[in-house]
């Protein structure tokens, strides 16, 4: 047995990740913390955006994002995004409001999204809105998800998108602007800073960079998933002052495996 | 019994699944610390697991489409007919090119299957290039467009300045500004972010020193005042 090269950063940056969350997770079970967040405009614009589909008797379009894998930089958007759209489905649900899910290229978010769409019918006591049509996958491919979501966004003609967590530069743009062009109400964002150019562009109410964690942990309305967030900005924090220092001392000490 | 089912219900829903992935945490965790060999071993068992769990979930998702679409035109109630077209285009071209990669010999590794999905791609992509960057600007444009104070036409006026700098062929066809451009950014950019910085970096000297003679209100006294 040996230690990899610069295992030591690594178990030191996890064993203070850790003992954070920890920390913060001991304080939501034990209310000794307050978790509450700033309500966000985007979030509370959800539910103007199915009133607006209720009074214009439009769908409601979700997506959440082309990128939506379980693994790897997408995943904490993937979650993310997963319990804003299982919000707002809800509330689409409870008021007679149709939701239409487009499926990220990764097939694995089917099953997932699928499911969510599922179980909110069941909640709201109306198994019968459940509608396996209204979930839309077009493949692997970028393009099948960008030319697939585009047309039903054209032919849905939407009221209101929500579009949030692993939204892409590319594949997004085409379905995302096919919703602006139909005058669907846009609200979304996705934590990336590449594209938050590109989003601010599209979104009457964005959702920036973290965000959409915060909206997630919101409107999960679970204090566990609140005091991750709280745990994450302070990583966030101390990965800006490790930042910080290295520019200033040069990087040759920190070594990752 | 009802609290049973559901109890039971969750943990195999949710504590049993949570379980699993703690196992993978942790094994991902120690491989990443510790070279040992058995935690390798499992490590490369996991990543073999994922690969096989991904291609049943591949091919659950890739039945579902199929069988959405085959349904669609089987029972074509409650339809629209441009849903109908697409299914029915969807699952022709699927059929024609599964016949065309199955007559190939080496199938989907032959010359000719590699040809028509490098056409077929780099249509679809060429297309979407155009659509996407289409849209981009029109809709740039005409965000920014619905407003009207100086500041978002200046904005308006730099942004597309730079995009013709950004654009080789369309450089080639407005000579000379591609180093107005550069100009702009270098000179008048660069000196005003320059100039906010030491007008701040002043500023926040003239304050401190205000504060330390006790000519400075704190923030309490900011605030009732």
């Amino acid at each position: 047995m040996s230690f990899r090269a610069g295992a030591g950063w690594v178990a030191i940056f996890f064993v203070v990740a850790l003992v954070d969350v920890l920390y913060h997770t001991w304080s939501a079970l034990s209310g000794k913390l307050a978790m509450e967040l700033r309500m966000l405009a985007p979030v509370e614009s959800i539910s103007d955006g199915i009133d607006r589909c209720k009074e214009m008797g439009k769908p409601l379009y979700l997506t959440i994002g082309c990128y939506a894998e379980l693994s790897g930089l997408y995943a904490p958007m993937t979650i993310s995004g997963i319990n804003i759209q299982r919000y707002t489905s809800r509330l689409a649900v409870r008021r007679d409001v149709d939701p239409w899910f487009m499926v990220p290229m990764i097939p694995e978010a089917l099953a997932l999204i699928d499911g969510v769409y599922r179980e909110v019918c069941v909640a709201e006591g109306k198994p019968e809105a459940y509608h396996r049509d209204h979930v839309q996958w077009f493949g692997q491919l970028e393009a099948g998800y960008s030319t697939g979501a585009a047309g039903m966004a054209a032919r849905l003609r939407a009221g209101c998108a929500v579009c949030a967590g692993a939204m892409s530069g590319t594949g997004d743009i085409a379905p995302t602007a096919t919703n602006r062009t139909v005058g669907a109400l846009m609200i979304g964002g996705n934590a990336r800073y590449t594209h938050q150019g590109v989003y601010s562009i599209w979104y009457d109410y964005t959702l920036w960079t973290s965000d959409v964690y915060a909206a997630g942990a919101y409107c999960s309305g679970d204090v566990l998933l609140r005091s991750s967030v709280m745990a994450m900005d302070l990583v966030t924090f101390a990965c800006i002052a490790i930042g910080v220092i290295a520019l200033a001392l040069g990087t040759d000490w920190l070594v990752f495996p | 019994m009802t609290t049973t089912v559901l109890s039971s219900k969750r943990t195999y829903q949710r504590l049993g699944a949570l379980f699993i992935c703690s196992i993978f945490v942790g094994v991902y965790i120690i491989h990443d610390i510790i070279d040992l060999e058995v935690i390798n071993f499992v490590y490369t068992a996991f990543a073999e697991t994922q690969t096989t769990i991904r291609v049943v979930v591949q091919l659950f998702a890739a039945f579902i489409l199929y069988y959405g679409a085959l349904r669609h035109m089987i029972y074509r109630t409650g339809v629209e007919r441009t849903m109908l077209v697409r299914d029915a285009t969807v699952l022709v071209f699927s059929l024609v090119l599964a016949g065309f990669i199955l007559s190939q010999p080496g199938m989907e590794t032959s010359a000719g299957a590699n040809v028509v999905n490098s056409v077929l791609q780099g249509s679809c992509q060429y297309g979407l290039f155009v659509a996407r960057y289409g849209m981009m600007y029109y809709w740039v444009l005409r965000r920014f467009s619905e407003f009207r104070t100086i500041d978002r036409i200046a904005q308006l006026v730099i942004w597309f300045l730079v995009t013709i700098r950004d654009t080789p062929i369309l450089v080639q066809y407005v000579p000379g500004i591609d180093q107005a451009v550069d100009w702009i950014m270098a000179t008048l950019y660069t000196g005003a972010l320059r100039g906010v910085l030491i007008t701040v970096a002043v500023g926040s000297m003239i304050l401190a020193m205000r504060a330390l003679i006790g000519r400075e209100p704190g923030l309490i006294e900011a605030e009732v005042t």
